[in-house]
């Protein structure tokens, strides 16, 4: 490892560490909203470059890998940033980045019913920590740690303001996510007993030991608890029930980034845990297509714009899901070039749906006849 | 090795209440589900990490008879997140109880709307849409009687702070009857 590389590597902890920080700060500076707007920025923009760093260093020289506190390995936690990592987190966070500044610009969260403002910054800054975990762990408990940070983040933006349809859809989307991370966590458990450790590089080299009775329950266990969080067609349903609900920048976020973490879940169980799994590739392609159907036709019988495109949101889950399935680097190549695309189109689509519910007042295409004439 | 089947029963066990308990309606009883889910969990990654042994201090015992410490650390972490969740469920439950004075998980307003529409043929008037003229209707709709009367039916006196959302929801059903 040259000085550079190993310079990087302290580096890395930094958009995990940054947003934590700034939401530390952001709290404190609660009374001072023009503080705080500048800190959250300042902060995201800072991980914005970081990432961009880390993307070219990992494709010109590898993966980077650093042991926190040098722990070793199987007991410290571990981040790795490979091209895929690197690239995922570039994305989030300059969607993250983006959607702020929307969030700020249009101060939708400011004259939304009751919405207490000053939450909304430290919260969010933790939701751009967790997914940043989530994207460099490169162990197992520190993937879960990862999502229950986003996830914890995200249960509080989605109920901002606690108002009747936000309190019911929290309840569903809390219930429906902390189940799926206790499945997780008995994954991480079976992984731990079948394996004895949970660092990913190693969990890889030694599941090709273990009888393929056991590595096939582990595997759905896991895959299970990844398609929840993904929303795959028969663990969907909760998706368009309460991402709709919540103001526009917090489902802009959501839908780009919380499903896509489920994903880059998935593609680096198929591609580094579990590489040739027959059974699980046939399963995978059957929920994908049945992923495509049933969400674009939920999405056909909606009224509410917000609804329509959480459906197609879980259509689209299915595209990504099928190209990791084919489990052909082409395949994965296409999954991961469209999880980045639909990242940024998807967040777009909502913030454009936060500007109709401005001008029209609602999300309902029957109210909203004649936007273009307004 | 002997595998712990005790424990392994009991994780069982608990996975079988906690998975009855996180169906009910009643949110109460979802988050004691979540809490029992939790704890089955908790114990099966106890379990992953071996038969037990003395206990991991360097010095107290050989290293051999050690019990393994990375299963216990990381059954605290768990531990801590659940109790996370757990705090925020319950102000949810709490903003649910003072909202609908009830802590029944009501319908989805959009979906009765989307299924009466359909079963009108598409006919659809402006309030549709509505939240509020939709809980107006929502006490003659035939399935949301169904899981009221279940609900409010055969409550047992154990929990007491149950009694006057018992008594709300008994109100209410009387309406619809």
């Amino acid at each position: 490892m040259n000085p550079g590389s190993s310079l990087l590597a302290t580096v890395i902890p930094l958009p995990v560490l940054l947003p934590l920080l700034g939401a530390g700060l952001t709290l404190v500076l609660a009374r001072r909203p023009t503080l705080q707007r500048a800190v959250s920025v300042t902060v995201l923009s800072a991980v914005v470059v970081i990432a961009a760093l880390l993307l070219v260093a990992a494709v010109q020289s590898g993966p980077i890998v650093i042991t926190v506190g040098s722990w070793p390995v199987p007991l410290g936690i571990t981040l790795v940033v490979d091209p895929l990592s690197a690239l995922m987190l570039l994305t989030s966070m300059t969607v993250t980045l983006a959607v702020l500044v929307y969030a700020i610009g249009q101060g939708v969260y400011d004259r939304d019913e009751a919405t207490p403002i000053t939450i909304f910054h430290p919260t969010y800054l933790v939701l751009a920590a967790g997914v940043a975990n989530a994207f460099l762990a490169g162990d197992l408990f520190n993937l879960y740690v990862g999502f229950e940070v986003l996830l914890m983040a995200s249960y509080v933006l989605l109920t901002l303001g606690g108002s009747r349809s936000r309190v019911r859809a929290g309840v569903t989307y809390v219930v429906v996510n902390v189940v799926s991370s206790l499945i997780f966590l008995a994954g991480i458990a079976l992984v731990y007993a079948a394996v004895g450790t949970l660092n990913l590089a190693q969990i890889s080299v030694r599941m090709a030991d273990v009888s393929p009775g056991t590595a096939l329950t582990i595997h759905l266990v896991l895959l299970t608890a990844f398609g929840i969080k993904a929303a795959v067609f028969p663990l969907s349903a909760w998706l368009p029930d309460s991402y709709p609900t919540a103001a526009a920048p917090v489902t802009a976020v959501f839908a780009g980034l919380l499903t896509k973490v489920g994903v880059y879940s998935i593609i680096r169980m198929e591609t580094l845990v579990f590489p040739d799994s027959d059974v699980t590739q046939t399963v995978l392609l059957v929920a994908a297509g049945l992923t495509m159907l049933v969400g674009a036709l939920g999405a056909i019988a909606q009224a509410d714009i917000k609804r329509v495109l959480s459906f197609t949101l879980v259509s689209h889950i299915g595209y990504m899901i099928f190209g990791i399935a084919l489990a052909t680097p082409l395949g994965v190549a296409g999954a991961v070039f469209y999880v980045v695309h639909h990242i940024t189109v998807q967040a777009t689509l909502f913030c454009v749906v936060g500007l109709i519910e401005g001008v029209g007042g609602s999300t309902s295409v029957t109210r909203l006849g004649g936007l273009a004439r307004a | 090795m002997t595998s712990p089947i005790v424990l392994l029963g009991l994780v069982g066990v608990l996975y079988t209440a906690g998975v009855y308990l996180i169906l009910e309606r009643s949110l109460t009883r979802v988050l004691l589900g979540v809490l029992v889910l939790g704890n089955a969990t908790n114990v099966l990654v106890v379990v992953a990490g071996g038969r037990a042994g003395e206990a991991p201090l360097v010095g107290r015992a050989p290293e051999s008879a050690m019990s393994d410490a990375l299963v216990q650390a990381l059954v605290l972490t768990a531990i801590v997140i659940t109790f996370g969740v757990t705090a925020f469920l319950l102000a949810l439950i709490h903003r649910t109880w003072t909202l609908e004075r009830e802590d029944d998980l009501a319908e989805d307003v959009e979906d009765r709307s989307l299924r009466r529409r359909l079963a009108r043929g598409e006919q659809e008037d402006e309030e549709e849409l509505d939240t509020t003229s939709c809980e107006n209707v929502a006490d003659t709709d035939p399935d949301e009687d169904d899981g009221r009367s279940t609900e409010s039916g055969p409550d047992p006196a154990g929990d007491g702070h149950r009694a006057p959302a018992a008594s709300a929801t008994g109100a209410g059903g009387e309406d619809a009857r």
